[in-house]
C-alpha cells in the first residue's frame, strides 16, 4: 500500500474541502478502497474519512426517507421504514458481502465500489482499461463468466457488483452531492455511467465531489418489492444475475411495475423495455418471459456468459411470479 | 539380501517397493527398527469414544501459537516479488526505489544471496522434501510464472509490501509449455509415484474390452486444484548461535529441518524446526521456497524474519493437486460382470519434480476384474510444482472410475448400488492379497437403507421440490493396503510404535511425551496422549 | 488516537496503513484474531467493535478512534471461558483451531444482531421477529469460512449457546 495522509472530516464543508484534488479519495468502511489500495490497483496520497458525517435515516417531508451517506449497510437494512416501505432495498443489502462487512460498509461507499472483474485487480501485466487507460480489455476474450452482456463497449465489458444500487435503480432514487461547486442531485440512473471509450470512469461525479445522502422518493409500489439474487454459492458471492423488483395489481392485470437487473452490465440495468411491456398487461409467465426478451434482445454474451440471457429471464419470472401472488413481506 | 539390508537402502523407491512385499508377510517383531505395538491384540473400545480434544482451551481461547505468532527481538518483516513469465531468464533489475523506500532494511535477488545447496527434492532421499529440484535465488532463470524472484525485508510489514511493489524486472523470455497439448506434444513419460511404476496388468484389458457386451469408454478431466489451508504459509526464523532457528507450519516436521539444514550445510544439530500448531495443511504445509528465503534473508541481514505469504503469495510458491485426462473404459457381461478395466491417461509435473497425480490408487482394489489394465503417464508443463493434495490421486481417480461404472449401470439397465455389489471383490484384483478388513457392500446396504434408495425415481431430471431438481447418486472409495504412501506410513506406525516419540518421567511422576509429530486439526494430541496413557496404563 | 482494546486504553499506530489486525497482533501482541486472507473473503480476523462484528483486516487502525475492540483474548473471565469458548470445545467446533477466535467473535455478534431484531438473507419475513433455526445461523455465519470442515459443531455450539430465540438468560450471559 503506498503510504497516504489521514484526514478526518466532522463536517461537510471539511470534506469537501479536503477532498478536493486528483490525489484525495473518500474513505467510508473502507472494505473496497482499503483492499484496492492493497493491491495497489488504487494509489491514493490522500484520504479523508468521511464515516463521521451524517449517517441518519429520517422521514422526507414528502413521505420518503432520506438516508445519510454514512449510514452502514446493517443500519439501512434494519430500519423499520426500510424494511416496510421498500422491503426490496432491505433484501437486496442482506444479500450482499457478509454480516461483519455490511456492519462496516457505507451507502456511500458502496454505491462507489470498484468492479470485481480479476483483470481490472491483476496488475502484474492484465491489460484493463478500466485500470490503465489504452492497455486493453483482457476480460473480452479472457474469463468473463461475472462480465457485462448489456451496454458494454470494445474497451470494456466489467459490471458493477453491488446489491443495493440494483435496488436504488428500481426505485428511482435521488443522490445528493457535495463539491466545491455547492450542492446538487441527480437521478439515481444516471450517477453510474456505461463503458464507452473511458471505462476509467464508473460515474459522473467530478473529483472532490462527495455523496452526501441518498433519498428515497414516496413510492407506493415499493411495498411489495422483493430482491432475488443469483449466484455460484448459497451466500457470499457476488452475483450473476439479480433481480430487483417492484409489483402492483389491479385484479389479474399489472399497474405498476419496476424492474433492475444486476450482474449484466457496467452499471445497474434499469429494465425500462421490461416495464414497458409488462404495464396493464395480464400477469403470466408467458408475459414475463417476453417482457424479459425485450430487455435483452441487445445482449451480446460473452464465451463465459451465455447463460445470461436465458438465467435473467427465468429469474424475472420466477420473482414477478412471487410478487404476483402476493407472498412476499 | 536380508530385510534388514533392504532396511537400509538409501532410495525411498527401492525401499517402498520392499516394503510393499514385507509388512503383509512378515511377523511384527522382523519389521526393521521394531516392536510391535502391544495394543495391537487389544480390544480397549476407546476408539471412538468421544473425547474433548486436549488443546481446545488454547485454540477457543486464541492462545494456540501459530508459525506467524512467534516473535524475536529486533525482528525484519519479508515481502516477496514474483516472475510474471512462466520461463526464461531476470536480465535486469531495477530496486533503488525499493532499496530508498522508508523502513526498508535490504532487497535480496540472486545476485546477493548467500550461496546454498539446492533442497533435496520429494523422493529423492528418504528425508528429503523439497518443492522441486531448483536451487533458490541462485541465478537469474524463470521456471514458472508467481516464481519468488526477490524479498524485500524492512522494519514493518506495510512497509516491506511496498517497496516489493516499487522493483521492477526485466525478462528475457524463453519458449514456455503451459498447456496440456503442448505438455502432450512434448512427450509422454510413464509416471513413478514414490518410486514406484504407476502401472498394473492382469490379463488382457484391451482384448477383452473388444469383445464385451456392453462397454462404457469415457475420457474424464479434472483441473489443477490450489491449495487453501486457511492459515496462510508464514515462519519466523533466527540464526541463534550458528544453529537455525525456525517457527514453521509443518506437516512433515523432522524432514522439513533436516532438508532445510542441508541446504545450509547444517548438521541436523543446528536446525531446531517447531510446529506445534498448522492452521490447516492437507498436503501442502511442507516445504516451499519461502523458508529458505526467509532464513537466507535472516542470514544476509544479521536480523530474525519473519516471512507470511499473502494469499496471493500462497498461489504463486505453494504446489496444488495437478490436472489429470483419464480414460476410464470398462467392459461388461450381459450380467454386469465386469470383464475388462482401462483406467490410464495422464497427470501433469514440472522437469524439476516428481509428483504424478495417482488415479489409478483407488481402482487397483475397487473391483473384481480378471482384467485390468492401469496406468499413469505424465507430461511436463513450466509451473508452480504440484504436490500432495488430501486423498492424492484417489480424490480425482475414484471420479473418473464411478462415473464411468454410473454410465455403465445405465447402458445395462441395472441399479448402480446392485452393479457395484456384484462386482465386489473377494480379495485384492491387482496383488491377489487378501483384505485385512472391507466393509464395503455393508456400507452399500446400509447407505440405501439409509437414504431411502429403493425409493428413488432412477430417472435424469424427473424430481423435483419447488424450483429445485433432486437428484441421487452414489460413488464409494475404498483405500487399498499398501498402495498409498499414507497407508504404508499407517503400517509402519502400528508396528513400531509411535514414530519417534519419547517419554520423560519427572520426579513429580508427571509424564510428558516429546513428540514431533504436529497437530494440523486431526487430533493427534488427544491421540498420542489417549494411547501413551494406554501404554503407561495412565 | 486511542482506542481500548479488552478494556485497556491503548494508542493507535503512527503508520495510517496499519490495519486494526495487524496491530492488534504486531503491536499489541494480541496474535489470538487471526490473518487468514487479509482481504475480507474469510473471517478469521473478525473481532467486536462497540458490540459489532467487524473485518479487522479491512479495518484502517486509525478509524477507530475511541471505539471499544473486544478481541477473542477479552472473552473469558480469568480462568472461566465465556459460555460460546466452552461449548465450542464440547461440541468440537473446530480442528486445526485458526478460524476459531473469528468464528466465535462472530457468533457473539450475531446473537447481538440476532437480539436487535436484524433480519437476514433467508429471513421470510423482514419484520417478523428473529428466530435463529439451524438455516438462519448458516446464513448469518457466512462470513467465516472454515477450511476443516468444522461446520456442523460450529453450528451445534452456537446454537446450544443461543438456542433458537435468545432468552434474558442467555442475552446476559452473550453480553458479559
Amino acid at each position: 500500500m503506498t503510504p497516504f495522509t489521514y484526514l478526518r472530516a466532522d463536517t461537510v464543508n471539511d470534506a469537501v474541502r479536503l477532498g478536493a484534488g486528483e490525489t484525495a479519495a473518500f474513505l467510508g468502511g473502507g472494505t473496497n478502497i482499503v483492499d484496492l489500495m492493497r493491491e495497489t490497483v488504487a494509489r491514493h496520497e490522500i484520504l479523508v474519512d468521511v464515516t463521521r458525517l451524517s449517517d441518519a435515516v429520517t422521514e422526507t417531508a414528502e413521505g420518503g426517507l432520506l438516508i445519510g451517506a454514512a449510514a452502514t449497510n446493517t443500519a439501512v437494512a434494519e430500519h423499520n421504514g426500510v424494511r416496510r416501505r421498500y422491503p426490496m432495498l432491505s433484501r437486496a443489502i442482506l444479500a450482499g458481502a457478509s454480516a461483519q462487512i455490511r456492519n462496516m460498509a457505507t451507502v456511500g461507499g458502496n454505491l462507489l465500489q470498484r468492479t470485481r472483474c480479476t483483470y481490472f485487480y491483476d496488475t502484474d501485466g492484465s491489460h484493463c482499461n478500466k485500470r490503465a487507460p489504452g492497455t486493453g480489455c483482457d476480460a473480452r476474450e479472457g474469463f468473463n463468466r461475472i462480465h457485462a452482456i448489456l451496454g458494454a463497449s470494445d474497451a470494456c465489458v466489467a459490471t458493477h457488483p453491488s446489491d443495493m444500487c440494483v435496488a436504488l435503480t428500481a426505485l428511482d432514487a435521488i443522490v445528493h452531492i457535495e463539491g466545491r461547486d455547492g450542492a446538487r442531485t441527480l437521478p439515481f440512473g444516471e450517477l453510474h455511467r456505461l463503458p464507452g471509450d473511458r471505462p476509467d470512469l464508473d460515474t459522473v461525479l467530478a473529483a472532490g465531489e462527495l455523496i452526501t445522502a441518498i433519498e428515497l422518493p414516496p413510492l407506493g409500489v415499493a411495498a411489495r418489492s422483493t430482491y432475488r439474487k443469483v449466484r455460484d454459492r448459497a451466500s457470499y458471492a457476488f452475483a450473476l444475475i439479480s433481480v430487483a423488483a417492484a409489483l402492483e395489481m389491479d385484479g389479474d392485470r399489472i399497474s405498476d411495475v419496476r424492474i433492475a437487473f444486476g450482474g449484466v452490465a457496467h452499471k445497474p440495468w434499469r429494465a425500462a423495455k421490461a416495464e414497458a411491456a409488462l404495464r396493464g398487461e395480464l400477469a403470466s409467465e408467458a408475459g414475463f418471459r417476453a417482457a424479459a426478451a425485450a430487455e435483452f434482445a441487445d445482449a451480446r454474451p460473452l464465451r463465459d456468459n451465455a447463460f445470461k440471457p436465458e438465467l435473467a429471464t427465468r429469474t424475472l419470472a420466477a420473482v414477478l411470479a412471487e410478487l404476483a401472488k402476493g407472498d412476499v413481506a | 539380501m536380508s530385510i534388514i539390508d533392504t532396511a537400509k537402502q538409501a532410495a525411498q523407491g527401492l525401499m517402498q517397493g520392499a516394503m510393499e512385499k514385507l509388512v503383509p508377510l512378515a511377523p511384527d517383531s522382523w519389521i526393521p527398527g521394531g516392536r510391535p505395538d502391544p495394543l495391537i491384540a487389544h480390544k480397549h473400545g476407546l476408539i471412538g469414544t468421544p473425547v474433548s480434544r486436549l488443546d481446545g482451551a488454547l485454540k477457543v481461547k486464541g492462545e494456540a501459537g501459530f508459525a506467524a505468532e512467534f516473535r524475536f527481538d529486533d525482528m525484519a518483516y519479508a515481502a516477496l516479488a514474483y516472475a510474471t513469465i512462466p520461463r526464461g531468464r531476470i536480465t535486469a533489475i531495477d530496486s533503488a526505489a525499493a532499496e530508498a523506500a522508508t523502513g526498508v532494511v535490504l532487497v535480496m535477488t540472486h545476485l546477493n544471496a548467500p550461496r546454498m545447496n539446492t533442497p533435496g527434492v520429494f523422493g529423492s532421499s528418504p528425508t528429503a522434501v523439497g518443492p522441486a529440484d531448483l536451487p533458490i535465488l541462485q541465478d537469474a532463470r524463470i521456471h514458472w510464472n508467481g516464481q519468488p524472484i526477490a524479498c524485500v525485508l524492512a522494519e514493518t510489514q506495510e512497509q516491506a509490501d511496498h517497496a516489493a511493489s516499487l522493483l521492477r524486472f526485466t525478462y528475457d523470455a524463453e519458449p514456455s509449455t503451459t498447456g496440456l497439448a503442448s505438455a502432450k506434444a512434448n512427450g509422454i513419460e510413464p509416471g513413478l509415484f514414490m518410486g514406484q511404476p504407476l502401472h498394473n496388468r492382469i490379463g488382457d484389458a484391451d482384448a477383452a474390452l473388444a469383445t464385451a457386451p456392453h462397454v462404457v469408454d469415457q475420457v474424464y478431466r479434472t483441473p489443477r486444484h490450489n491449495h487453501n489451508p486457511i492459515e496462510p504459509h508464514a515462519a519466523t526464523i533466527a540464526w541463534i548461535d550458528g544453529a537455525l532457528v525456525i517457527h514453521d507450519a509443518s506437516q512433515m516436521v523432522t524432514a522439513q529441518a533436516q532438508t532445510i539444514g542441508e541446504v545450509f550445510d547444517l548438521k541436523p544439530d543446528k536446525v531446531r524446526l517447531t510446529s506445534p500448531y498448522v492452521g490447516g495443511g492437507f498436503g501442502c504445509k511442507g516445504l516451499w521456497d519461502h523458508q529458505i528465503i526467509g532464513a537466507a534473508a535472516a542470514k544476509l541481514a544479521g536480523r530474525p524474519v519473519r516471512i507470511t505469504l499473502s494469499r496471493e503469495g500462497v498461489y504463486r510458491v505453494v504446489g496444488g493437486r495437478s490436472l489429470t485426462e483419464q480414460r476410464v473404459a470398462i467392459g461388461a457381461t450381459a450380467e454386469g460382470r465386469f470383464d475388462a478395466l482401462v483406467h490410464t491417461g495422464l497427470s501433469i509435473m514440472t522437469p524439476h519434480n516428481n509428483m504424478p497425480e495417482p488415479f489409478i490408487l483407488g481402482t487397483r482394489a475397487a473391483y473384481a476384474c480378471p482384467n485390468i489394465s492401469l496406468q499413469v503417464d505424465i507430461a511436463r508443463m513450466n509451473m508452480l510444482a504440484n504436490t500432495f493434495m488430501r486423498a492424492p490421486g484417489e480424490a480425482v481417480g475414484t471420479f473418473a472410475l464411478e462415473c464411468a461404472v454410473d454410465e455403465l449401470a445405465v447402458d445395462l439397465g441395472m441399479d448402480p448400488v446392485e452393479l457395484r455389489i456384484l462386482n465386489e471383490p473377494d480379495k485384492d484384483p491387482t496383488s491377489g492379497l487378501a483384505f485385512s478388513s472391507r466393509h464395503i457392500v455393508e456400507a452399500w446396504r446400509n447407505g440405501a437403507d439409509h437414504f431411502g434408495w429403493a425409493n428413488r425415481n432412477p430417472e435424469p431430471a424427473k424430481h423435483r421440490d419447488g424450483e429445485w431438481q433432486i437428484g441421487m447418486g452414489c460413488a464409494d472409495r475404498g483405500r487399498g493396503g499398501g498402495n498409498g504412501h499414507g497407508d504404508l506410513d499407517h503400517h509402519r506406525d502400528r508396528r513400531r510404535g509411535t514414530t519417534g516419540s519419547v517419554a520423560r518421567s519427572g520426579r513429580d511422576r508427571l509424564r510428558r511425551l516429546l513428540d514431533p509429530g504436529r497437530d494440523h486439526g486431526g487430533g493427534i494430541a488427544a491421540d498420542r496422549g489417549d494411547r501413551c496413557g494406554r501404554h503407561r496404563g495412565t | 488516537m486511542s482506542f481500548v482494546v479488552n478494556g485497556n486504553a491503548v494508542p493507535g499506530p503512527a503508520d495510517p496503513r496499519v490495519s486494526l489486525l495487524d496491530h492488534l497482533r504486531e503491536t499489541l501482541h494480541l496474535t489470538g484474531t487471526k490473518k487468514g486472507c487479509n482481504q475480507g473473503a474469510c473471517g478469521a480476523c473478525t473481532v467486536l467493535v462497540d458490540g459489532e462484528r467487524i473485518l479487522s483486516c479491512l479495518a484502517l487502525a486509525v478509524q477507530y478512534d475511541g471505539r471499544q475492540i473486544t478481541t477473542i483474548e477479552g472473552l473469558a473471565e480469568a480462568a472461566t471461558l465465556h459460555p460460546l469458548q466452552a461449548a465450542f470445545i464440547e461440541h468440537d467446533g473446530f480442528q486445526c483451531g485458526y478460524c476459531t477466535p473469528g468464528q466465535i467473535c462472530s457468533a457473539i455478534g450475531m446473537a447481538a444482531e440476532a437480539r436487535r431484531g436484524v433480519p437476514s438473507h433467508v429471513s421470510a419475513d423482514l419484520a417478523a421477529e428473529v428466530i435463529l433455526t439451524r438455516d438462519e445461523i448458516q446464513e448469518r455465519m457466512s462470513g467465516n469460512l472454515c477450511r476443516c470442515g468444522a461446520h456442523n459443531g460450529i453450528i451445534d455450539a452456537i446454537q446450544a449457546t443461543i438456542a433458537p430465540a435468545p432468552t434474558a438468560e442467555t442475552s446476559a450471559e452473550m453480553a458479559a
